[in-house]
């Protein structure tokens, strides 16, 4: 028997209610299999160290390209990296992937795209912008994480992406057409285009949640902990933009706050509407904590707001515990992972 | 109450080791729900003491000392009536538990005017305050506050305090372990303890305040280098390597971080605590990088460091003791 994401404190809660001695709580702990097998621990090692040697290969051959610059020559530095990714690519197709081999191989392959297209710009000086090679990578590297159907390549995968989203709206890139046709190409609009960062996660976030139910595989690629940094990082995003133009009003308030406010909505909708995951409904009022105290920063003078801030820190959050706390203990049943 | 629960229960009276009814699960909050929370409460706690100073104009040590006992004893109070009363006032309780813990330390260091004593004072008031808290929030965050008060006391006890480490000579590798050991050892071996008694004490009344010190003990654990040496740890691009040819031991203490955040994972694997387990990988992560900003080598050689690192685990990855799922025991 399994019993699964039973809280390690029920386990001691039963094992007190009994007296249960030494033997007895070992026995409950062998019956709930609260502890890993032997073969757990070695599918778990196994995972850890093929993610970390790849990782730890993939770097290497960029720091190694990186020492020898000067060494090598271009034609070098080119071949060199396309070896690693022609060699990726052929392990792949040895050993496909479910398979760890071939996983770990598409996920190098990743990681080597990544590392040419940087050698292609820099070699061929193509007058491509840092946000533009991110963009390139993950785009060209779609095909790769898909194949792999791997949380860790799908995390790779979304670094990567939002590396290329927060270049792009969050640091100026020079006079870009998008920004130039929008009219936001003034300092005084940072805050307007690091709110769009928002929304390819929040999209993102939307489309593997509705397709994880469905599709098992999709679940697999995308499990709940990254479905959930994905929204997080949104929300992170429209906070920061929102947390922005309240301090620092300079007009936008009305561009920026009103997406936010309805990205918001639209989130605790889906997630009563799932009844599933209370992690989203604790996000949204995290955010909209942060957003008060940007208000509080901004309307109330400073020794007022010495007294005011504490105050609404407290009752912000113990309300939002109040009230949504049990509803999270429901949701979850007894599976929280503490 | 979950079948799970029931089948287990069902389970042991099979087996003769209970008997009656299940009780009531005990109420648990999900880690994000304990983060917020937490996270909320420390920062209310900071501004109210920094309220009590601007605005009350809290100057002597008195006045912190009697905030201190004030503050503690309602909030531990309130702590307790929260069993019955519901969320709201358990985070009262904390807010008023961790001002009043402030205050005490705050009173401690205007009374001593010293460093090291107040942390020592910090270290004891933390663990001595832990029994008595009833709140599994309260016992992580002070298991957390104890171990940082307790390596910044160990390590400026003995290194000197870090506005000086600049100008100071730099200590031999001896003295960088031994400091790091004492920092570090004694949080490992509790952890380690803990875990491996787990079957003596789970049917105890201590068992919830061992299970949140363990969880302040791993996470201690997984930021051990930021938390040992918070300039240099969050500062690490300051940090940098020696260039000018000297030799600083203390670029080791990242890496012996990086073997405890790594026993700290393997801990939180075994009390199936996926949460504890991703803390733990990040803090594996900042730890690599931190080692390879402060190691003081070639871009080289940390290179073929890492592709022979990479290629060490990828063998053993391929060619390590494949796993044979067997079935459920029971």
């Amino acid at each position: 028997m399994r019993a699964r994401g039973l809280a390690r404190s029920g386990l001691d809660a039963m094992a007190a209610q009994v007296g249960l001695d030494a033997a007895g709580s070992a026995r409950l702990l062998e019956l709930a299999q609260a502890r890993p097998a032997p073969a757990e621990w070695d599918a778990a090692l196994r995972q850890f160290a093929q993610i970390a040697g790849v990782l730890a290969v993939g770097f290497g051959v960029v720091f190694f390209i990186a020492a020898n610059w000067a060494a090598l020559s271009p034609g070098g530095r080119l071949w060199l990296v396309q070896i690693l990714f022609a060699g990726s690519i052929a392990l792949a197709l040895w050993r496909p992937s479910p398979r760890l081999l071939g996983r770990g191989a598409l996920l190098l392959a990743f990681i080597g795209a990544g590392v040419l297209f940087a050698l292609f710009g820099q070699n061929f000086q193509t007058g491509a912008d840092v946000h533009e090679l991110f963009q390139l990578w993950a785009l060209l590297g779609l095909p790769l994480v898909i194949a792999a159907r791997w949380s860790a390549s799908t995390a790779a995968w979304l670094l990567v992406a939002n590396v290329a989203i927060a270049l792009y709206c969050g640091w100026l890139p020079g006079q870009h057409p998008l920004w130039q046709a929008l009219g936001l190409l003034d300092d005084d609009a940072a805050a307007l285009r690091l709110s769009f960062g928002l929304w390819p996660n929040l999209l993102l976030w939307a489309l593997a949640e509705a397709g994880a139910a469905r599709w098992p595989a999709l679940d697999e690629a995308v499990p709940l902990w990254l479905r959930r940094l994905l929204l997080l990082v949104a929300l992170a995003y429209g906070s920061i933009a929102a947390c922005w133009v309240i301090v620092d009003s300079d007009g936008l308030a009305a561009a920026v706050l009103p997406p936010f406010l309805l990205a918001c909505a639209g989130i605790v909708a889906w997630a009563l509407h799932r009844r599933r995951d209370p992690l989203p409904l604790f996000a949204v009022a995290a955010a909209a904590i942060v957003l008060v105290c940007a208000l509080l920063i901004e309307a109330v003078d400073d020794e007022a707001l010495l007294a005011i801030l504490p105050l609404w820190l407290l009752l912000a959050s113990g309300s939002t515990a109040s009230v949504l706390l049990p509803l999270a203990r429901r949701w979850e049943g007894e599976s929280h992972d503490h | 109450m979950t079948t799970d629960r029931l089948q287990l229960w069902e389970q042991l009276k099979l087996e003769g080791l209970a008997s009656g009814g299940l009780g009531a699960a005990p109420d648990s909050s999900p880690w994000y729900v304990s983060l917020m929370l937490g996270v909320a409460a420390w920062v209310s706690a900071l501004l109210a003491l920094l309220a009590s100073v601007v605005l009350l104009h809290f100057s002597v040590g008195e006045q912190f000392g009697l905030m201190a006992v004030l503050w503690t004893g309602s909030g531990i109070a309130l702590l307790h009536a929260a069993r019955t009363a519901g969320a709201f006032v358990a985070q009262l309780g904390l807010v008023a538990v961790l001002a009043g813990e402030g205050a005490a330390i705050a009173f401690f260091a205007l009374q001593t005017e010293a460093l090291q004593p107040t942390l020592l004072f910090s270290v004891i008031l933390l663990l001595a305050l832990l029994p008595l808290l009833p709140s599994a929030t309260a016992r992580v965050l002070n298991t957390l506050g104890a171990c940082t008060c307790w390596v910044l006391l160990v390590s400026w006890a003995l290194l000197g305090e870090p506005r000086d480490w600049r100008d100071a000579q730099t200590p031999g590798l001896g003295l960088a372990l031994l400091v790091w050991a004492l920092c570090w050892l004694p949080v490992l071996g509790a952890a380690l303890a803990i875990v491996a008694n787990e079957t003596q004490w789970m049917a105890r009344s201590a068992a919830p305040l061992l299970r949140a010190l363990l969880i302040g003990l791993l996470v201690a654990l997984a930021l051990a280098t930021p938390l040992s040496n918070p300039l240099a740890g969050l500062l690490i691009w300051q940090g940098g390597a020696i260039s000018d040819g000297s030799r600083s031991w203390l670029a080791l203490w990242p890496l012996l971080s990086l073997f405890t955040a790594l026993i700290a994972a393997g801990l939180a694997f075994h009390q199936r605590s996926r949460s504890l387990l991703a803390v733990c990988l990040f803090g594996v992560l900042l730890h690599v990088g931190h080692f390879y900003l402060q190691l003081g080598v070639g871009l080289l050689v940390k290179s073929l460091v890492m592709l022979l690192v990479g290629a060490g685990l990828l063998l053993a990855a391929r060619y390590g003791r494949r796993p044979e799922i067997t079935e459920a025991r029971a």
